[in-house]
């Protein structure tokens, strides 16, 4: 009786204790799947946002007007929505830049080494350059990579692009804002097309 | 059965001649309407300014009213928003016009290494291994130009070697047809 007594007790010692071991292991498995969820969760959100990103010499590199701003810290992206990208550039040429949110990546930049600083604009983006308060030219693409640094405006999709008397279709584009010098690819299916219309006859 | 009697009259001339044509053409784009005006470029590559000057690559095709142009290169010249003119090189440039008199159209064809066309002067230019062909005449030389403006080709050749060369093609005018 006392032997069966014994062995009843070391069985409810052992099952008890497997199931306290079992049950902290889980416990800080989730723990430790929680905190991983929440680092890329954004640590800071601001409503109605003007951010402004200046460059090593000071000069302001562009000002950006977004609805909500978020941030994560540890993956160093910062994202706005509704944004609009006001970038102002020598004799007064403004280069406007409108999307339905951005993404700012590797804006805390540590190293050469590291990924060049982006701004990637979603969805529809919508390009005016107005110069003496005048559109000059206007740009619609989708989803844009906006070099600031560079002042570089990229996209690997078709983009349309319209002048006072011409118009543009590419399949894609690379734009330089100081040198005002575009870089219009074609495809086999989407060639670069230009239609230049005299201003006499518009 | 329409049979048509051609003679064709040849002749070259010397070194660096110049040959004035006078063309009874009016006008090789009628300039009325947007879409005679309006110039469309197709191609693979462009590279430039949308406001200034650019150059387009890669199997390029130009139109504007009756003119179409074949080239691999073509450099685009624009001041102020506005079309000034190309300079088109390739292996060769392909060019091909319609040209409207007051009693019919004829279609000029013309090929060169080197094409320059001024839209403010109404000017082609062709270097390089030129040939200017209608229905009336052949032209070869090393340099063209078309003034269409003024109704006048002239050919001019840069060396004793590549002589302008001149066919004139006399067409019946009033073919009768013959029975067979």
């Amino acid at each position: 009786m006392k032997q069966r007594i014994i062995a009843a007790t070391m069985i409810v010692f052992i099952v008890g204790g497997g199931a306290w071991f079992l049950s902290t292991r889980l416990s800080s498995e989730n723990e430790q799947s929680s905190v991983e969820d929440l680092r890329d969760e954004p640590n800071i959100r601001i409503g109605n946002v003007e951010l402004l990103e200046y460059g090593d010499d000071g000069t302001v590199l562009y000002k950006a007007v977004a609805s909500t701003m978020e941030h994560s810290q540890h993956s160093d992206v910062v994202t706005l929505n509704s944004i609009d990208l006001l970038v102002e550039l020598e004799g007064e040429t403004n280069w406007n830049l409108e999307a339905s949110a951005a993404i700012i990546r590797n804006a805390n930049l540590q190293s050469e080494t590291e990924e060049r600083a982006k701004i990637d604009l979603v969805g529809d983006v919508h390009v005016v350059n107005e110069r003496d308060q005048k559109t000059v030219l206007s740009l619609i693409g989708r989803d844009l990579t906006y070099f600031p640094d560079e002042q570089v405006l990229e996209s690997q999709y078709p983009v349309t692009i319209q002048s006072e008397s011409a118009t543009f279709y590419a399949n894609s584009f690379e734009f330089d804002l100081k040198s005002n010098e575009f870089h219009l690819i074609g495809s086999k299916t989407n060639r670069v097309e230009i239609e230049y219309t005299p201003k006499s006859v518009q | 059965m329409w049979k048509l009697n051609t003679h064709r009259n040849q002749f070259n001339n010397n070194f660096c001649a110049v040959v004035f044509l006078l063309l009874a053409y009016s006008g090789v784009v009628n300039a009325d309407d947007s879409n005679e005006q309006t110039l469309r470029i197709s191609a693979d590559d462009f590279r430039g300014s949308i406001n200034g000057s650019a150059v387009v690559s890669g199997n390029v095709e130009l139109t504007r009213g009756s003119l179409k142009l074949q080239a691999d290169n073509v450099t685009l010249q624009v001041e102020n928003d506005t079309f000034q003119g190309i300079e088109a090189t390739g292996n060769p440039v392909l060019l091909e016009i319609s040209l409207t008199t007051d009693e019919k159209q004829r279609t000029v064809q013309a090929e060169a290494t080197s094409v320059i066309y001024s839209v403010t002067e109404d000017q082609i230019e062709f270097e390089g291994d030129a040939r200017v062909e209608s229905d009336e005449v052949t032209i070869t030389g090393n340099k063209i130009r078309l003034d269409v403006r003024e109704n006048e080709i002239e050919a001019e050749s840069l060396d004793s070697e590549n002589q302008v060369e001149v066919i004139l093609h006399s067409l019946d005018a009033d073919p009768k047809p013959t029975n067979e």
